[in-house]
């Protein structure tokens, strides 16, 4: 059965007593002119009636059984997402971890081959010029000295290869001292054999005096002053 | 009243107060079950179906807005959540027993004839009210289980009133086709 399209879509509600007092009035008028849509609101209404509108109800042991039921879940949830959160966090932590170690890595990365080119710090060497040390098996000693051997400490006297003309004795020549001659043995004028070798405190000739004769000193020990070589 | 309830109720577990949200389970137990069983059919469904609903409840409570509004988001997670069941479970014969349906209908099933003829109804109307499209199903079930008014039905289902109308005429007369037989019978009678 068809209904007028002037209802049809009130129907429902009019069955139920959900109109306005208007729209209420509307449809009885209609359905009073129109056996058609009359029938069908009447067999919607025996079918509506049909179907009860009665819901069980629920017993004390079922409202129980949701609350507790409901609670526990809860209780549940909560647990898990406890766990989830501290799960979350650990994992978290290490993704961030991961990107800023990935970053300063790829950082690094991109500045060693793409940055700027890196001002290189080198060591400067300086190469000094050494003397050489001098040979001490043989040695070019100067004969000539700028220093006057009277200003001489004992040990740059004692280095001196001049002749030195001492009353009565000779003690080096270093030109003439070959292999094939053995070099006299050295004495000093001043010793007195008891092993001193303190130096004289007498005045000692310079270079200038090699080829030239002085008088011996009045206060040599030996004696020897008169002599001449 | 019961909506002035329900906004101390919410704003006091907001407040850290637990024993207010089994204060609100208790209060809103009884309807959300039986809109549940309206549209399942089947009784112990119809328990899951309330206690996750107010398990999503208690997750949505501590940032619920509008809580004048708690009957309606009830009813409303309630329907979305059996019509995902329904859709789920689809082809499954529903649970119902003889004794609830008697209980409902108020009749004595001691007569075997009219016992049978009531099993074949009850039959009959489950698989008519569970073969209406969704929306159709849900105007219906508000308004013929749960006594609400078209305003609440629309706010519910969120749109306008108008728009349940057409939901609730299109039901009814899809119930009154699905049951052609029995209401023929009975104009007989």
């Amino acid at each position: 059965m068809k209904i007028c399209r002037k209802i049809a879509g009130i129907i429902g509600a009019y069955i139920y007593g959900d109109l306005t007092p208007e729209e209420m009035k509307k449809v009885r008028l209609h359905a009073a002119q129109c056996k058609t849509c009359a029938d069908e609101i009447a067999a919607q209404s025996r079918a509506i009636s049909l179907i009860p509108n009665q819901t069980p109800q629920l017993t004390d042991e079922e409202k129980l059984r949701i609350a507790w039921t409901v609670k526990g879940a809860i209780r549940a949830k909560q647990q898990v997402g406890f766990k989830i959160s501290f799960v979350r966090i650990i994992a978290t932590t290490l993704v961030t971890t991961a990107l800023i170690g990935a970053a300063f890595v790829g950082g690094i990365t991109y500045q060693k081959y793409y940055g700027p080119a890196k001002v290189k710090l080198v060591k400067q060497v300086v190469v000094k010029e050494v003397p050489a040390k001098p040979d001490k098996t043989h040695t070019e000693q100067p004969l000539v000295t700028s220093v006057p051997y009277s200003m001489m400490d004992p040990f740059q006297r004692s280095q001196q290869p001049i002749y030195r003309w001492m009353p009565g004795v000779r003690t080096a020549q270093p030109e003439s001292n070959t292999a094939d001659e053995p070099t006299p043995a050295m004495s000093w004028p001043w010793d007195q054999g008891n092993g001193s070798t303190a130096p004289p405190l007498i005045l000692t000739p310079t270079p200038s005096d090699t080829n030239t004769k002085t008088e011996p000193s009045t206060s040599n020990p030996n004696g020897t002053g008169s002599q001449t070589p | 009243m019961q909506t002035a309830e329900d906004e101390l109720l919410i704003s006091r577990f907001q407040a850290g107060e637990d024993e207010a949200f089994d204060r609100l389970m208790a209060l809103h137990m009884d309807q959300v079950f039986g809109l549940a069983w309206s549209i399942l059919h089947d009784r112990e469904a119809a328990l899951d179906a309330a206690q996750e609903v107010f398990i999503k409840l208690h997750s949505a409570l501590p940032k619920f807005g509008d809580a004048s509004n708690l009957s309606a988001w009830l009813y409303r997670v309630c329907l979305n959540y059996c019509i995902d069941v329904k859709r789920r479970r689809r082809g499954v014969e529903c649970e119902m027993t003889d004794e609830e349906w008697d209980q409902l209908q108020g009749t004595n099933t001691d007569d075997p004839s009219s016992a049978a003829q009531s099993a074949e109804l009850r039959s009959a109307i489950y698989k008519a009210v569970d073969s209406l499209p969704p929306r159709q199903q849900m105007a219906f079930v508000l308004r013929h289980y749960q006594y609400m008014s078209l305003k609440e039905i629309a706010e519910t289902m969120g749109c306008s009133v108008g728009a349940v109308k057409a939901h609730l005429a299109r039901a009814t007369a899809n119930l009154r086709a699905r049951l052609a037989a029995y209401v023929d019978a009975a104009e007989e009678v």
